[in-house]
């Protein structure tokens, strides 16, 4: 149901807006949910959505150069508010288990990365305007990098056990 | 129509801009991984900084449950009020300072069963305020019972092995029927709908009514299939009860996508007193 923001990008404010709004929302989002697996004390989980968070944070800084080296006032931008967006790299909130792995969050996180490579991509290749163009291929290639960056995470971590949401101490039995 | 059709809801006259996060608050949610609740929390975060209303100027009052914790998660004023009773601390409060966007945020237990005769007359009264309703069918605090929109036939308590046997009851039809001036139904899985429709609710001149269905993970871990099986109602918002009526009773809970009803009543507002000075108004306490 969430309307695609491509109709709604056709200049470069636009698509800074957008690409400064959805990465923030992404960075808060991944800080949010470390503290939610330090309140269910999943450490290694919550450190490593502190790790996706600083990523995140890292385009919104990627976007902050690219308007001083297009001449965009940032602080303009920053005004966004697109309520009807959702942001494309921030997991859902639905997708989170309190017992997951980290294979299991660097794979969704994989999986964001390259819905936004895909969208950048098609951006560029669906506009008429050179300077949108420009910027959408260098956003794009920003969220490959950080794919293949998340690719190498995966490897330091070991594949799911079948069993990994089986808890010896489920909150039904409590009753 | 004879009410207002579009309220002013008054930004932030400072200059000063606010995003999402100036509504949050330090304290960190200590829902169940993967509960709805996160995502109601965002949006309506989302929604107060798209209108830009100044956080002093909005109350979230709340009653008892896992989505009454709400009010402590943002940096409004809050009231984490007593069991069920929610909507008559926010009635009093609305009433006494019409200037403040008034929200009240409830759960399926606190707001249809212990506070069940507020929520009717809170829709009768149609005093200006925005009601949103988490409906996990289930009273997850308490680990998992029966709730009044669980189906009759869930047996995943051990009060319940054979389910309640009882009819869910219809929160949006007896709305309707009550007086509700706004009704819409969301899902915590489309944060973005939910955003814009409680930014659409507050604007709304009366008593507006959200449902959100918010899967509760922990004790109704089959919900995190509802993502499945909600999809959006295709036409418009009915504006007479008839329509809206019938479209209610032949839904089966899970469309969402569109507001289903709104009314045109006139919002309750108290009528101001002439102004008293400091000696009358002690004349009148005195026994």
């Amino acid at each position: 149901m969430n309307p695609t923001p491509q109709g709604k990008i056709d200049n470069l404010e636009d698509l800074l807006r957008y690409a400064r709004k959805f990465e923030r929302d992404a960075a808060l989002r991944y800080s949010e949910l470390a503290d939610q697996m330090e309140v269910f004390n999943n450490p290694e989980l919550a450190n490593l959505f502190r790790k996706m968070a600083v990523i995140e944070q890292m385009h919104v800084d990627d976007v902050s150069a690219l308007c001083g080296e297009l001449g965009v006032e940032e602080e303009d931008i920053a005004k966004t508010r697109w309520v009807g967006l959702e942001a494309s790299e921030a997991p859902d909130y639905s997708e989170i288990h309190y017992q997951a792995l980290p294979a299991h969050m660097i794979r969704l996180a994989m999986g964001f990365e390259q819905k936004n490579a895909e969208f950048y991509a098609n951006l560029a290749k669906g506009t008429s305007n050179d300077k949108v163009r420009e910027a959408a291929k260098r956003l794009q290639a920003e969220e490959e990098m950080h794919l293949r960056e998340l690719e190498t995470w995966l490897k330091r971590y070991p594949e799911s056990d079948p069993d990994w949401d089986y808890d010896m101490d489920p909150p039904m039995e409590l009753e | 129509m004879d009410g207002e059709a579009v309220k002013t809801v008054s930004p932030c006259q400072s200059g000063i801009s606010h995003e999402a996060q100036d509504y949050r608050s330090e304290v960190k949610p200590v829902w169940c991984p993967g509960c709805g609740d996160y995502s109601v929390l965002a949006a309506l975060t989302n929604a107060l900084a798209d209108l830009n209303l100044p956080p002093e100027e909005v109350a979230l009052v709340s009653g008892i449950g896992c989505s009454s914790r709400i009010p402590a998660y943002t940096n409004v004023y809050g009231f984490h009020g007593v069991h069920g009773r929610a909507l008559p601390v926010a009635t009093g409060l609305k009433l006494a300072r019409p200037d403040l966007t008034v929200l009240v945020a409830s759960g399926d237990g606190d707001g249809f069963s212990i506070g069940g005769n507020h929520f009717l007359h809170a829709c009768r009264r149609n005093v200006d305020m925005t009601y949103i309703i988490m409906d996990n069918q289930v009273y997850g605090m308490t680990k998992g019972q029966a709730s009044p929109t669980t189906d009759p036939g869930w047996t995943g308590s051990d009060l319940t092995p054979e389910g309640s046997g009882i009819n869910p009851f219809q929160p949006l039809v007896i709305a309707l029927a009550a007086g509700a001036n706004f009704i819409a139904r969301c899902f915590s899985g489309e944060p973005v709908h939910l955003a814009e429709t409680i930014v659409e609710a507050i604007k709304h001149p009366g008593f507006s009514i959200i449902q959100v269905l918010s899967p509760c993970v922990t004790f109704r871990p089959e919900q995190r299939a509802w993502k499945d099986f909600i999809r959006p109602v295709e036409d418009n918002y009915a504006t007479d009860m008839r329509s809206a009526a019938k479209r209610l009773l032949n839904d089966d809970g899970f469309t969402i996508g569109q507001v289903l009803y709104k009314g045109d009543r006139k919002a309750y507002r108290c009528q101001p007193k002439a102004d008293l000075t400091i000696a009358q108004l002690t004349e009148e306490f005195e026994l």
